[in-house]
C-alpha cells in the first residue's frame, strides 16, 4: 500500500528531526558528562519526535505566519515550554514510583543542570528550526544539490515543465492596485504547498506572475502527477473562493502550459547562486502556456506528452487543437487541451 | 574596503564573541558546580576576569580569520562546489584552531607552572590537555563556532545580498512599494547560439557568463535578482543605483570584462557573447512569497517596461536602453551622455516613454 504523498512528506521530515535532535543530544552528552550511552540519543530522539509532531500542528501553521526571525523565536519558545512541560512531568511521575519526594524533585528542577539542559534545548530548538526556514529559502533539497556540488558541470536529463500563469493578470492588477495585487499573488502562492506536494513536483522558480514547476519524467508520469497538479491547484481555489472574493474580490483563474524534453541542468552565478535549467523544452512550455488565450483553453499540453503516458485515461480528456507555430520553433507542435472528466471521483484520489 | 565586506567581517566576529561569551558562562556555572560536587571543595574562579580574556582574544582571532574569509579565501574557492568548498575551508579553519588552542593552553600552563614554554614539564601537561575530552571537545566547539557562521554567510550569499537579512526582519512580509533600479541583461543571439553550441555547450557558456559577472556586481554595489533562462535582472536601491552611476556603469562594466575575455570565449566556444540590456527606474512591490520555495519577488509595471526596453534593442539596434526616469536621476556630469533615440508605446499606457541610448565618455 503507497502512502499518500503529503504522509510521506511529513514522515521523513519528522523522521529527520528525531534522528538529528537525537544526535545533538548525543553530543550533549558527550560534552557534558564525557560519557556515551543510549540515553543521550534517546532523550535526544523523544525531544526530536515531540519537535517534529508540533512542527506539523496547526500551532506551528498558526505561528509560521510571523516574519522569519518572530517566528523562530516563537516556535522554539513554544516548544521549549511544551518540552519541559512534558518531561518535567515525566520526570515527576518517575519519581514518584522510584520514591523520591517533592522536595527532591523541586531541587532537581531548579538546579543549574536542569537549566543548562533545558537551554540548550532550547538553542537546538531555535538552530532546527531555523534550519528548516532556510531551506525554504533555497528550495526543499536544494542545499544539498548546492553542497555535492552535482550541477557543478551542466548535466543532462529529461524534465517535464509547466508554466502556470494567472488569467488576466494584468486586468486584475489594475483593479486592485499594486498593494493588494502583490498581497493577492501572496496568498495565491501560498495555497500551492499542498498541490506541490501531492503531486511530488518542485517549484522550480517565480517568473513575474507565472510559476514553473518541474518533474522528473516517472515522478511526473505516475499518477498524471503533472496534470493532476493544475487541478489540485483549481480545486484549492475553489475551496477558498470565499475567502479570496471577501479580502480581493476577486478569484484567481488559472491557466498551464506542459512540455517536456531534454534540458541541462547547472549551478549558475557565483555570487548569487541558482539551479538553472537550459533548453528548448522550458521555452516551449512557457510558449504553450501563452497560447491557452488565443485557443480559448485553460491546460494545454504538447503532444510529446505522450511517450510518457497514454492519451486514454479515464480521469482526464485530451482533446486535440491542431498543430501550431510556436515562436522559436522550426516544427510545428501539436497541442491537447485537458480537462478533467469526473470532477467529484478526482477529490478521493489517492 | 567595501561596506559590505566590513559587515561581513562584523558579523562573523560578533558571532563568534557570542560563542566565546557563552562556553565561559557554560564553563563557569556548570563545569564548576560540577567539580565541587565531585570534589566537594569550593572552587573560585573569577567568570568576569575569564569573560574579559577569552572576549579579546577572539575578538582578535575571530576579526583575523573574518577578514582572512572574507577578503581572501571566499574570493579563492566561490567558483568551486560548495560542498567541497566547506570542506577545504574546515580543513584549513580546524587545522587553525588547533595550532591556535595548542599555543593558548600552552601560555597558560607555562604561566601557571612558572616553567619555560618548552620545558618537559609543560609540554606533557599540554599534551594530556589536548588530547583529553575536554581538550578534543574544545577544539570540536569552536570547529562547529566557526563553520556554522562561514555557513550562514554562505547561504547568505546565495540567497543575494541583504535577502537573508530580510527575511530574517520580515521586512517584506507585508508587501511594500519601493522605489527600485532595473537592469534587464539578455544574451544575444541566445537561439542562435544554442543551435550552434549545443545544448552542453551553450549551457557552459551561460554558466561562464554568468560567474564573469560576479566582479561587476560587487564593484557597482548591485543585487542580482534573478536568472531566467540566458536573462539576469540586476537591481539597486536608488542611493546605490545612483551613486557613482552605478547601474549604468554595471553595464559598461561587464560588457569590458567579457570583451577582455574574448580570446577565453573565443577559443572554448568559438563565439563572443555580448548582451544587451534594458535600464528603468520605477515604484515595485516587493513581498516575500511562498510558503515551501520562499523568495522576494519584485512586482510592477517598472519591471514590465524594463523588459521592454530590453527587448527593443534589437530594433533599435542598440546594446543599452535607458528610460526617461533614469536619465533624470542621473546627474548631468556624469561620465555617460545620453541620446534619445526615439518613443516606445507601452501595453497598458496611454503616453509613450521615451527612450535614450547611454554612451560612456570616459572609461
Amino acid at each position: 500500500m503507497p502512502l499518500h504523498p503529503y504522509t510521506r512528506y511529513r514522515l521523513r521530515s519528522i523522521s529527520t528531526l528525531v534522528v538529528a535532535v537525537g544526535i545533538a543530544g548525543l553530543l550533549f552528552q558527550i560534552a557534558h558528562d564525557q560519557t556515551v550511552s543510549a540515553w543521550g540519543f534517546s532523550l535526544g530522539a523523544a525531544l526530536g519526535l515531540l519537535l517534529g509532531l508540533l512542527e506539523h500542528s496547526r500551532l506551528a501553521a498558526r505561528i509560521g505566519t510571523l516574519p522569519f526571525l518572530a517566528a523562530s523565536l516563537a516556535k522554539a519558545g513554544a516548544y521549549i515550554g511544551i518540552a519541559a512541560a512534558v518531561f518535567l512531568t515525566a520526570g515527576f511521575l518517575a519519581g514518584l514510583f522510584a520514591g523520591k519526594t517533592l522536595d527532591e524533585f523541586g531541587a532537581y528542577a531548579l538546579s543549574p543542570e536542569a537549566v543548562v539542559q533545558v537551554g540548550f534545548a532550547f538553542v537546538v530548538f531555535l538552530v532546527v528550526v531555523s534550519v528548516r526556514q532556510v531551506n525554504r529559502l533555497l528550495g526543499p533539497g536544494i542545499l544539498a544539490r548546492y553542497l555535492s556540488g552535482r550541477y557543478h558541470r551542466p548535466r543532462k536529463a529529461q524534465r517535464i515543465f509547466l508554466f502556470l500563469d494567472l488569467t488576466s493578470s494584468t486586468a486584475i492588477a489594475e483593479r486592485l492596485g499594486p498593494e493588494n495585487y502583490s498581497a493577492f499573488l501572496q496568498r495565491f502562492y501560498a495555497e500551492l504547498d499542498r498541490p506541490i506536494i501531492d503531486s511530488e513536483g518542485e517549484l522550480f522558480q517565480y517568473v513575474g506572475d507565472e510559476i514553473v514547476m518541474v518533474w522528473t519524467p516517472e515522478k511526473g508520469a505516475e499518477h498524471m502527477n503533472c496534470i493532476r497538479f493544475f487541478f489540485l491547484v483549481e480545486r484549492r481555489i475553489a475551496e477558498l473562493k470565499e475567502v479570496f472574493l471577501g479580502r480581493f474580490g476577486v478569484i484567481p483563474e488559472i491557466k498551464a502550459g506542459l512540455h517536456y524534453g531534454e534540458v541541462l541542468i547547472a549551478e549558475i552565478g557565483s555570487y548569487r547562486k541558482d539551479i538553472a535549467y537550459h533548453g528548448d523544452p522550458i521555452n516551449t512550455a512557457a510558449r504553450i502556456c501563452a497560447t491557452c488565450n488565443q485557443v480559448g483553453a485553460r491546460f494545454l499540453c504538447s503532444a510529446d506528452m505522450f511517450t510518457l503516458f497514454s492519451p486514454h485515461h479515464e480521469e482526464f480528456r485530451f482533446t486535440s487543437m491542431g498543430m501550431f507555430n510556436l515562436k522559436g520553433k522550426k516544427k510545428p507542435v501539436g497541442l491537447l487541451s485537458i480537462e478533467q472528466r469526473h470532477q467529484a471521483r478526482s477529490s478521493n484520489h489517492c | 574596503m567595501r561596506q559590505n565586506n566590513l559587515l561581513k567581517i562584523l558579523f562573523l566576529t560578533l558571532y563568534w564573541v557570542c560563542a566565546a561569551v557563552f562556553i565561559v558562562v557554560y564553563d563557569g556555572v556548570v563545569l564548576i558546580s560540577d567539580v565541587e560536587r565531585l570534589t566537594g571543595t569550593a572552587v573560585s574562579v573569577d567568570i568576569l576576569a575569564n569573560l574579559g580574556i577569552v572576549v579579546a582574544v577572539t575578538l582578535v582571532a575571530g576579526a583575523a580569520i573574518a577578514a582572512c574569509e572574507v577578503l581572501y579565501l571566499n574570493n579563492l574557492l566561490r567558483r568551486r562546489p560548495l560542498g567541497l568548498a566547506l570542506l577545504l575551508k574546515t580543513a584549513f579553519y580546524v587545522t587553525n584552531i588547533c595550532i591556535f588552542t595548542t599555543l593558548a593552553i600552552l601560555f597558560i600552563t607555562a604561566d601557571q607552572l612558572d616553567q619555560g614554554l618548552l620545558h618537559a614539564t609543560t609540554l606533557r601537561l599540554v599534551a594530556t590537555y589536548m588530547l583529553s575530552p575536554r581538550g578534543v571537545m574544545t577544539i570540536a566547539y569552536w570547529s562547529i563556532a566557526v563553520m556554522s557562521a562561514l555557513f550562514v554567510l554562505q547561504v547568505s550569499e546565495k540567497l543575494g545580498q541583504g535577502v537573508l537579512v530580510s527575511f530574517l526582519l520580515g521586512r517584506y512580509h507585508r508587501p511594500r512599494e519601493e522605489t527600485l533600479i532595473f537592469l534587464f541583461m539578455d544574451l544575444k543571439s541566445s537561439t542562435a547560439y544554442a543551435e550552434q553550441l549545443g545544448h552542453m555547450k551553450y549551457s557552459r557558456l551561460i554558466q561562464d557568463c554568468f560567474a564573469d559577472l560576479t566582479e561587476t556586481v560587487v564593484r557597482h554595489d548591485a543585487q542580482i535578482y534573478q536568472y531566467v533562462g540566458d536573462e539576469v535582472v540586476l537591481t539597486w536601491s536608488l542611493r546605490k543605483g545612483l551613486a557613482n552611476g552605478n547601474c549604468l556603469a554595471a553595464f559598461f562594466d561587464y560588457d569590458r570584462t567579457l570583451r577582455e575575455r574574448e580570446p577565453y570565449y573565443k577559443a572554448t566556444y568559438g563565439v563572443m557573447p555580448e548582451f544587451k540590456a534594458g535600464l528603468n527606474l520605477g515604484q515595485v512591490m516587493v513581498a516575500e512569497v511562498g510558503q515551501l520555495k520562499k523568495e522576494l519577488a519584485y512586482h510592477g509595471d517598472a519591471l514590465n517596461t524594463t523588459a521592454r526596453l530590453q527587448e527593443q534593442c534589437n530594433a533599435f539596434l542598440k546594446k543599452l536602453l535607458v528610460s526617461e526616469p533614469v536619465r533624470e536621476a542621473l546627474p548631468e556630469q556624469s561620465m555617460f551622455e545620453f541620446h534619445p533615440v526615439g518613443v516606445l508605446p507601452l501595453k497598458g499606457k496611454q503616453q509613450p516613454v521615451s527612450v535614450y541610448e547611454a554612451v560612456a565618455i570616459s572609461m
